[in-house]
């Protein structure tokens, strides 16, 4: 039996169907299914429903074998797991956005608003930037607009938002999709079946 | 001797067999202070993988630390030399800070060092008890095998900064073959190397079914002169019964700077991290200007073990009787029952209210009457 965390959501949604793809369908949930446990017919797999950042914490921890986790959490969290293949979905990229008509001025202490504050600030580090990051946990584009950061680090998907708000992207920093990850010592006790999801999953993908 | 025994907790119990184990090899205790300077430790900080540490001023003002590791201090004061090896083992509490704890805990490291001359059969040794070790922790293990030396050679073979070989490194710990293909890509390295490194993530196979896979890696003097070494390391180990148990994963990558053999990590079923990690680290002892000394040894980590252990053991092991008395019985009567009891090598509790669902195996009880009765 290998304890799969998928985050809850339309993510969540696409893996199930990618695992059912590779043999291991399950019971499809109705809107109404309050379970966060989903286990197969044959017993060969048990799906844990999570709040994607949760993830990491669940298979670092051992309590799922492996899990489907975004690459800006993997980054941003830096759990002790195995990253053991991309699944092309959910792709998008973190971006340095900033309000249409900025001017950098390499001069000041660039203030950066942003959900990721680690990401943001190991990238301005490599290019030994002094920022001073404003952590925030939602509607970042808003920062820029009210004058609280100069620019934002956020994840960018189509740039809808960022357009409506006056903003555009200035420089990506990191690719982003949704990737398979595993518990390092269930790795050790189910390699074989580990493995044959890693391996069958990377075929389904042309890899 | 066997009822004193049988009130150790679990992970009591496998600190003395380990203990055991390393005398029957010919290892010494070591005890050391509980503190060193701080400056050692920030010295060494990659080594330890942390800078972060219990500090305190001596009555002096020197800034001193808790000790968070026992590897450093061994090193810095060992008398060994080429000639005359030391062997040591330790059982000591360490201050660490824990990232998922977030904040600092005291726990049980038990380990064992080589310091002074370390060859084939000596690291065999070494790997070897590593595997008992887990095996006395529990019997569903694995111990793996990795080696800087080829995480080196490969890493000889590129033209890039550090940052780069940083990543790669990463990668290889992470087995993350796609990120490091992208990187590979826009660094221009050579698809040669990355198609090995590629290899190298992909290898997890028992110890003596590894040979091709590892020839497979060889691209230079460095490389090949590890893979000769895991290949000895096999041989020797060939019919051991412990042999089955390890396997070639390269996963287990350490820093450089201190690092330079094989590398091994311990997992236990059932616990999420590795429980024994160790390997090769003559470059620690060049950095502590120890000369020529090769040093290898390993830790068992009892943070994670503990939780483990206390739910796979059943109590103190002890049969226990609970006597119920009433606040007037005869108090002298109570108290001889309780030593008649303990003399017979039971656990005896005294209450004078009992909750129905506790579990004894036998409830005596003594009514202000001085009538007893059991159940």
């Amino acid at each position: 039996m290998i304890n799969v965390a998928l985050p809850k959501g339309r993510i969540g949604d696409k893996v199930r169907k990618i695992f059912a793809q590779i043999g291991y369908e399950c019971e499809e949930p109705d809107k109404d299914d309050r379970r966060l446990v989903i286990e197969n017919a044959d017993g060969t797999i048990r799906y844990l429903l999570i709040k994607p950042s949760d993830v990491g914490v669940y298979v670092e921890r051992g309590a799922a074998d492996i899990g489907v986790l975004g690459k800006d959490t993997i980054t941003e969290t830096n759990p002790d797991i195995f990253e053991l293949a991309d699944l092309n979905i959910g792709k998008c990229k973190m971006c340095v956005c900033a309000p249409n008509d900025w001017e950098d001025d390499p001069d000041s202490v660039l203030r950066v608003a942003t959900k990721y504050p680690n990401i943001a600030k190991n990238y301005y580090n490599s290019v030994n930037r002094q920022i001073e990051i404003i952590k925030l946990n939602g509607s970042i584009e808003l920062a820029p607009i009210l004058g609280l950061s100069d620019v934002i680090v956020d994840i960018v998907e189509t740039g809808t938002t960022l357009k409506e708000n006056n903003l555009h992207p200035v420089l990506p920093i990191l690719d982003i999709s949704a990737r398979l990850i595993a518990n390092k010592s269930s790795y050790r006790f189910k390699s074989e079946e580990i493995e044959n999801i890693t391996r069958k999953i990377k075929e389904l993908n042309g890899i | 001797m066997e009822s004193e025994i049988s009130i150790l907790k679990k992970s009591e119990l496998a600190e003395l067999k380990l203990r055991r184990l390393y005398e029957q090899y010919g290892y010494q205790k070591y005890r050391m202070n509980q503190f060193e300077e701080y400056a050692f430790y920030i010295e060494n900080k990659n080594f330890l993988g942390s800078d972060s540490f219990i500090t305190f001023n001596d009555k002096d003002g020197k800034l001193m630390a808790l000790k968070p590791d026992v590897t450093l201090s061994m090193v810095k004061n060992t008398a060994a030399d080429m000639a005359g090896s030391k062997k040591l083992y330790y059982s000591e509490n360490i201050f660490r800070f824990i990232k998922n704890a977030g904040e600092y805990r005291e726990l049980n490291q038990t380990g064992l060092e080589l310091i002074g001359k370390v060859d084939l059969l000596s690291t065999a040794e070494i790997v070897t008890l590593a595997a008992k070790s887990l095996e006395i922790i529990d019997a569903s293990y694995v111990l793996t095998v990795s080696h800087m030396g080829i995480i080196s050679g490969l890493l000889e073979e590129i033209d890039a900064d550090y940052t780069v070989k940083e990543r790669i490194m990463e990668c290889i710990s992470e087995k993350n073959p796609h990120d490091l293909r992208k990187l590979g890509e826009s660094a221009g390295i050579d698809i040669d190397i990355i198609e090995r490194i590629e290899k190298l993530i992909s290898i997890n196979c028992l110890l003596n079914a590894a040979s091709e896979a590892l020839d497979s890696i060889v691209c230079n003097f460095t490389t090949f002169e590890a893979v000769k070494e895991i290949k000895a390391i096999s041989e020797i180990m060939t019919g051991s019964k412990y042999a089955d148990r390890i396997r070639v994963d390269f996963s287990s990558v350490s820093d450089m700077q201190y690092y330079n053999g094989i590398l091994f990590s311990g997992y236990i079923e059932g616990v999420a991290s590795a429980v024994v990690v160790g390997g090769r680290y003559d470059n620690l002892l060049r950095k502590m200007n120890k000369g020529n000394l090769q040093a290898i040894g390993f830790a068992v980590n009892f943070y994670e073990l503990d939780r483990f252990l206390k739910e796979k053991s059943n109590s103190s092991g002890l049969q226990t009787v609970a006597i119920k008395y009433s606040e007037k019985a005869d108090l002298k009567k109570v108290y001889e029952i309780a030593e008649k009891y303990i003399a017979e090598g039971k656990k005896v509790v005294c209450e004078t209210d009992i909750p129905e669902n506790a579990e004894y195996e036998k409830i005596i009880e003594i009514d202000e009457n001085g009538e007893v009765s059991c159940k």
